[in-house]
């Protein structure tokens, strides 16, 4: 009995499936087939994004969530520690309502004004919550730059390890092109004393 | 020379080169990943996306954990509940009481760390987490000694103080046992 004959094509085929190069271009193929599918199906943005007015409860999660008190000032007091900016602090009170059954959270904020993004300076936590039944406020400061304030918004939300849905709040502070060096000027003779720890109270 | 197998016509299995071994490696890697975010995911699922799902136990019947079995003695308000800052026994904030849940445990195997941070339920589904104020009967989130100290079988009491609205106080249906399936929390009511 004789040996099965192998052609040429067979041989080649066999040659270039168990190709390295082949593998790896296939694999590069697929994941940029699988992003390019990603980026396709995911929304515009990756988050609910709602707008709050000054002073205004606005839906957030389980509650509600409130922005009100912008302040700017040169010096942060908190318990005997001043802190003293070069440009202005921007600070903010956020007070969050859960008046639904599960506890209301803002874990996480930044403040936008011309074309910067700012985080929260290390000396107010960000972080304010209310377990259900009970309201809780703390401020929020952010370290800016006096000559960029127009258009400062804030945008708070909850964020996870790991989100399912997030909801993310945003509040313009008031601060136009028309009256941002006032605000600025403000600022300069100002200090702000922040509470030592949110103001927390059962809700009416 | 032939050896036994060659002469019995067996082909002989080529051994796996270096390349297939690393392929399987590879492949192994890949679905350890797999489980180890499938595991993150289901257990971070499973404790933090509500809602939660109670068991509600009989008035004064043990709850029985992995490691340890609790039971609920009673639960009462209290206008004061450990102590502030100052030392001071502690007030609620405004508008708000505490509620005190006196319970004991009884160890049956060591664990490092017993947890024993009990949630709070009102009959709305509504729930609250302890608050931990130093006071010497609450030993925060460890009810039982030290795995050095514990004696197994042996019952410890403790309490525990919860921080409600005021208009709430009426509502409490018991606590829940901390659970990693949040599916399951056994809800604890006082004796009758």
């Amino acid at each position: 009995m004789s040996a099965p004959v192998q052609t040429r094509a067979g041989r080649g085929w066999r040659t270039v499936a168990r190709s390295r190069v082949l593998a790896a271009a296939v694999s590069v193929l697929l994941v940029a087939v699988a992003m390019i599918a990603y980026r396709l199906s995911e929304p515009r943005l990756r988050y609910d994004l709602s707008t709050a007015q000054l002073d205004q409860p606005v839906a957030f999660g389980s509650g509600r969530v409130v922005v009100s008190e912008v302040r700017t000032a040169r010096a942060l007091h908190e318990r005997d520690e001043v802190t003293t900016s070069v440009g202005l602090f921007v600070v903010v009170r956020v007070t969050v309502q859960a008046t639904g059954r599960d506890k209301v959270a803002v874990a996480d904020s930044q403040l936008q004004a011309a074309g910067r993004t700012y985080t929260p300076v290390e000396t107010t936590t960000g972080l304010v919550s209310a377990p259900p039944g009970f309201q809780s406020s703390d401020d929020i400061a952010f370290e800016v730059d006096p000559g960029g304030l127009a258009g400062a918004t804030l945008t708070v939300w909850d964020g996870g390890f790991v989100t399912r849905y997030e909801q993310r709040v945003q509040a313009p502070l008031g601060i136009t092109s028309a009256n941002a060096e006032r605000w600025a000027a403000a600022g300069r003779e100002s200090e702000v004393t922040l509470t030592s720890q949110p103001d927390t109270r059962a809700l009416p | 020379m032939s050896t036994t197998r060659e002469r019995a016509g067996v082909a002989r299995r080529p051994r796996a080169g270096p390349g297939r071994l690393r392929a399987l490696v590879g492949l192994l890697v890949v679905v350890l990943l797999v489980l180890v975010w499938l595991t993150v995911d289901i257990t971070y699922l499973s404790t933090h996306e509500p809602p939660h799902r109670y068991v509600a136990l009989a008035p004064g019947e043990l709850a029985r954990s992995r490691t340890a079995e609790f039971r609920l003695l009673s639960l009462e308000q209290t206008p004061y509940w450990g102590r502030d800052d100052e030392g001071l026994p502690a007030s609620p904030d405004p508008g708000a009481v505490w509620v005190v849940a006196q319970l004991e445990v009884t160890p049956r195997v060591h664990e490092d760390h017993l947890l024993c941070s009990f949630t709070l339920l009102s009959t709305d589904a509504r729930s609250w987490e302890s608050v931990d104020l130093g006071d010497p009967t609450a030993e925060g989130e460890s009810c039982a000694p030290d795995p050095e100290h514990v004696e197994l079988g042996t019952t410890y009491r403790f309490r525990q103080g919860f921080q409600v609205p005021a208009d709430e106080a009426a509502k409490i249906a018991g606590v829940a046992l901390p659970s990693f399936d949040a599916r399951r929390y056994q809800l604890l009511r006082p004796p009758a």
